[in-house]
């Protein structure tokens, strides 16, 4: 048997993901012996899409670019893997369906403090057409199989290829980033919502969440190995959520209206009721900065 | 037996007129038509009571007939007769969880009368949302569990000492806890009880003997339940009795122990009106007779020990014992206590010597009480010529206990004939907002105590002064009935002091995982048809801290709590619904969040092989949800109520 022959593309990227790749370091030994990387822009500048077993892609879709390429990869790739966030989910850049193709365009070309453009020079349509809202790669062509994180976790890149290499169906982590996270668990019944840094921080040892601040560890896939919450930085929810979740940032405000006040002795007021989406510091930032675009709600309703 | 699902689903959909409750605004038929163009429903008509003997009948012909493995009945609500089709379905030889309602009438021909063509269509969606779940509607197999056959009944007063003598004399054993030296709560502090004026120690003590010779009762008293663990039919409790340091099985109850001890301090019994010793016994008819000694202010002289002699009773370093009991259900029976009348200082309670509440009357009027029944004021020991009795402290009013009493407008008739029996030539004042005498009887008392000569004024007490002098006291109010201000100098007055929750309920209600009304009294399972029941199975309320009641409706009440606390023992066996939340381990990360949230405490996150996972109790799990929406993973479904046939539901309405 010939060596498996893997494609790589970027589409909308900050390309963490394919240093992801590398950082599998002297791991990615044992799986060079079996593959060719026949296409992967980050190394090697080839313009053609040859065929492959494998394409792994990463990005979101932003542009009429990405779709090109997306739909080229499916047409040439047995077996499409999304790598990373933003092809899983749509990711950070996804949270500009938060406005309109023309407020983002403004944001950049015109009004950031470091842009001087008193001409308003906007990039040519006819080179890269931005899409009206960011949409993640399945929403454009069918993938098989999704590796998630921000970046991914280089183990789980080697896993999935490894399984991949073997004929076996891969497998992410089925549960949630808390069942990894060292910190010790009591009760979760939170009297408000802190912000991180800003409220304090945390004390050591002890479960983020449960001292009120914003921790997506129960709401997001494990497979990270809890990295953030076992240095004391709350779970940003970067691996999306688990197979059964349909909307991550959903689940989380379901989990925290549960308990939030939950062993305040006397019944909350209706009218204090908004005080959960008070303390909640920029909500959408907060429990959708990956999912946004493939969430229930992937983006502000725009009029035409 | 039972025909379960997997197979392709063949759904039958029966639409009720409920004479004219229904069909007078849907067109039912119509409705039932419809029903026959979803997908996998074979079988639809429409009747006009489903609930009925035909009706119920019509549906077992169907089945057999048409050989439908899913019902839909679009009728009621589900609260009224889920059950009775479930038992419909069974009897026809299905799964009973292989049927599903849809509520036309509640939520539909009720509320839009107006617009029948409207109902008519909402009916549809509604049948199309009932459909599209039966679709994916799974059979469900409920769980027997045997019970104990034992009672736990916490608190010994009249409530908790009716209820335990009820299930003694079935046969059933009982354990009476009550954290006081002493069962007989506050009905054994009261002097005489309205409006029969019967003494209230006569006909208590009794009862408290028999409790204490019952065969079938093991009281704990000077005792607290520390730890209740379990669910209907099998609880284990944790019981901590508290050192007297007398033992219980030598003392005899002489006394001779309290006569020779040098320490005296006020009597909580008492109301802090009369003395105790450090050992002592809170009033003279205890039950159980035995003395304790008050360890913060016992200075161990050992003069007791001396007087003891050979019955050796006295033991300065016993322990806390505990003891472990199981049973099969609890009767929560832990009573009042009176609202703090400081928290009103414009009556100038615990400021003014000869204001005095309720409860401190009933202590002063008692034959067996500090002063021998003799009614005196605290300030100089003297009978007060004239007296005020001031209503709803506390109650009723919105800054402080916003419910009415229901106790108070009796008890202070009571008192203001007391006063009036005892010092014949005393002026007694009642003010009042309305007179509440809504008992048997208790009308006829009212007016007796009228034309005793009392005076009733209406209209709340702004403010109490007190004459630095001669300790009276001046009562400021509004005569709303003559529509100007009063000012009233009167010798004494009495606070009838509203009632709140037995602050001690707290633990046990947290323990026991039963919810409180608004109020703060514990919440019964139905307001009118189970008064005397928890939203949690297995536990009953009795008397006072469900809410406030006089003594023959906490008689009453705790009698039918005996009776429902027996039911599930003399079946022996329970059965367990099945619609209850299940856990996936592959996904639970063992966050907690269910754990917190669950009302009943039906779920627990355990160690299993070094990670922590979610645990349900399916017999103390309601099935409401609660965790099912707060899981963060998905890892919770509550069967019956799946994710799949909720999203199903919701694209049937979306897409009709
Ligand atoms: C001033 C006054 C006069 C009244 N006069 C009349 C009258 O004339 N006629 C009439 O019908 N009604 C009268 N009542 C009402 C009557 O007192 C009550 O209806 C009755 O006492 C209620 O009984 P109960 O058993 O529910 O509560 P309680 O008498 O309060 O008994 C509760 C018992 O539970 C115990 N307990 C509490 N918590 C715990 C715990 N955690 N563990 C163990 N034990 C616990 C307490 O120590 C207490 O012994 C009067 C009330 C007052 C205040
Ligand atoms: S800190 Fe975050 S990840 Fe860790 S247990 Fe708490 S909620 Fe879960
Ligand atoms: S809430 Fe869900 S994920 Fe968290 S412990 Fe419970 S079952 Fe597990
Ligand atoms: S369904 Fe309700 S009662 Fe059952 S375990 Fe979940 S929260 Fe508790």
């Amino acid at each position: 048997m010939g060596a498996v022959r893997i494609a790589c593309e970027w589409l909308g990227i900050c390309s963490g993901c394919e240093i992801a790749i590398l950082d599998l370091h002297e791991g990615i030994l044992p799986i060079l012996e079996k593959v060719e990387f026949v296409h992967i822009p980050v190394l090697v500048d080839v313009k053609e899409i040859p065929e492959a077993d494998v394409g792994i892609i990463s990005g979101c879709i932003e542009n009429e670019d990405n779709i090109e390429v997306a739909k080229e990869m499916r047409e040439k790739c047995k077996i499409i893997v999304a790598l990373g966030s933003c092809a899983c989910f749509g990711g950070i850049p996804g949270l500009r369906n938060l406005y309109t193709r023309e407020e983002v365009l403004e944001k950049a070309y015109v009004t950031t403090k470091s842009t001087v453009n008193p001409d308003r020079v906007f990039p040519r349509k006819d080179v890269l057409e931005l899409q009206e809202y960011v949409k993640p790669l399945n929403q454009v062509i069918k993938v098989d199989y999704y590796i998630p994180g921000c970046p991914p976790p280089s183990d789980l890149i080697g896993s999935v290829l490894t399984a991949l290499l073997e004929g076996k169906e891969p497998q992410l982590p089925t549960n949630t980033v808390c069942d990894e996270c060292p910190l010790q668990k009591e009760r979760k019944a939170i009297p408000e919502i802190r912000r991180w840094c800003v409220d304090g921080r945390p004390e050591p040892d002890k479960c983020i969440l449960e001292q009120g601040f914003i921790c997506l560890g129960p709401v997001t896939r494990a497979g990270c190995g809890a990295k953030c919450p076992s240095i004391g930085v709350p779970c940003r929810g970067c691996m999306g959520p688990t197979d059964r979740v349909i909307d991550q940032g959903a689940k989380m405000i379901s989990a925290l209206g549960s308990i939030w006040m939950l062993d305040e002795e006397l019944e909350i007021p209706p009218e204090e009721y908004d005080k959960l989406a008070e303390q909640l510091y920029d909500p959408v930032g907060m429990l959708y900065r990956f999912t946004l675009p493939s969430s229930l709600i992937p983006r502000k309703i725009m009029k035409k | 037996m039972s025909k379960s699902g997997g197979e392709e689903p063949r759904i039958g959909v029966f639409v009720c007129h409920c004479g004219t409750n229904i069909a007078g605004v849907v067109d039912v038929k119509e409705v039932a038509e419809y029903a026959k163009t979803l997908p996998n429903v074979v079988y639809a008509t429409d009747y006009v009571y489903m609930c009925s003997d035909p009706g119920q009948e019509l549906i077992k012909q169907a089945i057999k007939e048409h050989n439908l493995n899913r019902i839909v009945v679009a009728a009621c609500s589900p609260r009224l007769h889920e059950l009775t089709f479930r038992r419909t379905v069974s009897e026809a030889g299905l799964n009973p969880f292989l049927f599903e309602q849809a509520n036309i009438r509640e939520q539909n021909s009720w509320v839009h009368m107006d617009n029948p063509e409207e109902a008519t269509r909402k009916a549809k969606d509604l049948v199309r949302m009932a459909v599209a779940k039966a679709r994916l509607l799974e059979p469900l197999e409920p769980k027997e569990v045997p019970v104990e056959p034992a009672v736990l009944v916490i608190g010994g007063g009249i409530a908790g000492i009716q209820a335990s003598l009820d299930l003694a004399n079935k046969g059933i054993r009982v354990y009476l806890v009550e954290k006081e030296p002493s069962i007989g709560g506050n009905m054994i502090r009261l002097d005489k009880t309205f409006p029969t004026l019967d003494c209230s120690a006569c006909i208590l003590t009794p009862k408290m003997v028999d409790v204490s010779r019952h065969p079938n009762i093991t009281l704990y008293a000077y005792s607290e339940v520390v730890e209740v663990d379990g669910y209907i039919g099998n609880f284990d409790v944790k019981i901590l009795k508290k050192p007297r340091y007398v033992r219980e099985d030598r003392c005899t109850g002489c006394g001779k122990c309290a006569e020779v001890c040098p320490v005296t301090v006020p009597n909580e019994f008492d109301l802090g009106l009369g003395p105790r010793k450090a050992i002592y016994i809170p009033f003279p008819q205890a039950v159980p007779a035995v003395y304790t000694i008050d360890m913060d202010h016992c200075i161990k002289c050992g003069l007791c020990v001396k007087a003891c002699g050979e019955l050796e009773a006295i033991d300065f370093d016993q322990k806390p014992e505990e003891v472990n009991v199981k049973v099969g259900t609890i009767i929560v029976a832990t009573g009042f206590e009176l609202f703090d009348a400081r928290q009103k200082p414009e009556y100038g309670y615990g400021i003014y010597q000869n204001v005095i509440t309720s409860l401190q009357f009933e202590r002063l009027v008692n034959a067996s009480g500090p002063t021998g029944g003799q009614i005196v004021r605290p300030s100089d020991g003297k009978p007060p010529k004239s007296v005020a009795i001031l209503l709803c402290v506390g109650s009723r009013d919105q800054k402080a206990l916003p419910y009415c009493s229901r106790i108070c407008c009796m008890y202070s008739l009571k008192h203001a004939h007391q006063i009036k029996e005892k010092i014949p030539d005393a002026e007694v004042y009642i003010l009042y907002m309305d007179i509440r005498s809504f008992g048997k009887g208790y009308e006829e008392f009212y007016n007796r105590v009228q034309h005793e000569g009392v005076k009733l004024i209406r209209g709340r007490a702004s403010e109490i002064w007190e004459d630095p002098e001669t300790k009276n006291l001046i009562v400021r109010a509004e005569d709303t009935f003559l529509g100007k201000p009063v000012e009233l100098e009167v010798e004494m007055v009495i606070l009838a002091t509203g009632v709140i929750p037995n602050p001690a309920t707290e633990p046990i209600r947290k323990a026991l995982f039963i919810t409180q009304s608004p109020d703060g009294f514990l919440l019964e399972a139905h307001p009118k048809l189970n008064p005397m029941s928890t939203t949690v199975d297995g536990i009953y309320l009795a008397g006072m801290c469900q809410g406030p009641k006089d003594i023959p409706d906490t008689v009453a009440q705790a009698s039918a709590a005996a009776s429902a606390a027996s039911i599930p023992i003399l079946q022996g066996k329970i059965v367990i619904e099945p619609i209850v939340a299940n856990v996936d381990e592959n996904l639970c990360g063992g966050c907690g969040i269910c754990e917190s949230v669950c009302p009943y405490g039906a779920v627990t996150v355990e160690e299993v092989g070094g990670k922590r996972k979610a645990r349900v109790n399916e017999a103390k799990c309601k099935g409401c949800g609660s965790c099912g929406a707060a899981c963060p993973s998905g890892a919770i479904t509550v069967l019956h109520f799946k994710d799949d046939q909720i999203l199903a539901q919701v694209d049937a309405l979306l897409t009709g």
